[in-house]
């Protein structure tokens, strides 16, 4: 067994993250209004958003400031 | 009356040569001190006995000026003689010849007699045994890279030779006939080629995925080796709370210059928490 090569070839994004994560290239009032009621436990988006730092990330993302999106959140868009 | 003199000093000889070269070896060599008052062509003459073929035997100085040493050599590129063992050559005359400016014929000036001996080394070949390998194929498998390509230049063989006396010039010699080709051109059949690839780009890899659920990765893979060879992936799969799993493919033959996917399956926890997931792969053969 001899070592080849090592890289990172790549990221995958789940629950809140992969919800987002086209938010900054098409930005979406809808995903913004989902996001609060899911916040406030009125719909279910099969993932959680546990802080309002997810909503205000959410915002920036839609602003298209996707690194201040990514020191809210637990998501990296802005290098994938 | 104008003086006319010089002298040869400091007779050395430099090393062996090989059999069957592959290009001239310095052998011999010599400084000529010129003491005349005129300003004179000089020669140096060598007689080896017994006789060599490819071997210089006379070298001119051109014009040196009064007073000033100029340092001769002799090289050799002896051609297949047919050695069964080393063979012992002696330079057993040096003359010192002074050009005429008047009549262009060269005058002889002095002559040393001298034994100065060197060897000329017996080839190496692939299958026998040389100095210090098992076979000349062993010999250039040594140096060569796991590809089975000798380096150009050789700078291993190179320091072997001239700085730590490991191998012979003979030895030398072989592994320089092979600087830059597959040795195997060389000798046939002498060395396997160590499988060879590289992590490619065009992998398969979901941008999301949900929790609870399982996702194939595939790793793309370059076979850039000689051969066709078995390959497998670790991949790696590290994200928020340190969050990290390590998965293991199966193995996978890849063609020599072909590339393929090797996948992987992961299967997401249902209490996987939001986030970015950076995914490595190492890659094994």
């Amino acid at each position: 067994m001899a070592k080849q090569d090592e890289q990172t070839i790549g990221k995958v994004h789940t629950g809140f993250c992969a919800f987002v994560q086209d938010l900054p290239s098409n930005p979406s009032s809808e995903k913004l209004k989902d996001l609060v009621l899911a916040y406030n436990g009125i719909k279910d988006l099969g993932f959680e958003v546990p802080t309002k730092d997810y909503i205000k990330g959410a915002v920036e993302y839609y602003k298209g400031n996707v690194d201040k999106g990514d020191e809210l959140t637990p998501c990296a868009l802005g290098d994938s | 009356m104008t003086a006319v003199d010089a002298k040869i000093t400091d007779f050395a000889v430099v090393q062996n040569v090989p059999e069957a070269a592959s290009r001239y070896y310095l052998f011999y060599q010599c400084k000529v001190y010129a003491d005349s008052e005129l300003d004179l062509e000089y020669r140096v003459r060598i007689s080896i006995s017994p006789s060599l073929d490819g071997a210089e035997t006379s070298k001119e100085t051109g014009k040196m000026t009064h007073g000033t040493t100029l340092q001769v050599g002799f090289a050799a590129k002896p051609s297949d003689l047919g050695l069964t063992s080393d063979a012992e050559y002696t330079i057993t005359d040096v003359y010192l010849d002074a050009k005429d400016p008047r009549t262009g014929a060269w005058v002889n000036l002095r002559s040393y007699s001298r034994s100065d001996t060197f060897k000329v080394e017996k080839k190496v070949t692939c299958g026998a045994a040389t100095p210090h390998y098992s076979s000349g194929c062993e010999l250039l498998k040594h140096y060569a890279d796991d590809q089975c390509n000798m380096p150009s230049p050789s700078k291993a063989a190179a320091y072997d030779y001239h700085v730590y006396e490991r191998i012979t010039v003979a030895e030398w010699d072989f592994v320089r006939k092979a600087e830059g080709k597959d040795i195997n051109t060389l000798c046939a059949n002498c060395c396997t080629p160590a499988p060879k690839g590289r992590i490619c780009d065009e992998h398969d890899i979901p941008t999301e995925a949900k929790a609870g659920t399982s996702i194939d990765i595939g790793v793309c893979v370059e076979n850039t080796g000689k051969i066709k060879a078995d390959f497998w992936v670790e991949v790696t799969i590290s994200g928020p709370n340190d969050y990290s799993e390590t998965l293991t493919s199966a193995k996978k033959s890849i063609d020599v210059g072909k590339k393929d996917k090797i996948y992987v399956t992961w299967d997401l926890p249902l209490n996987l928490q939001s986030g970015t997931y950076t995914i490595d792969a190492t890659l094994y053969a």
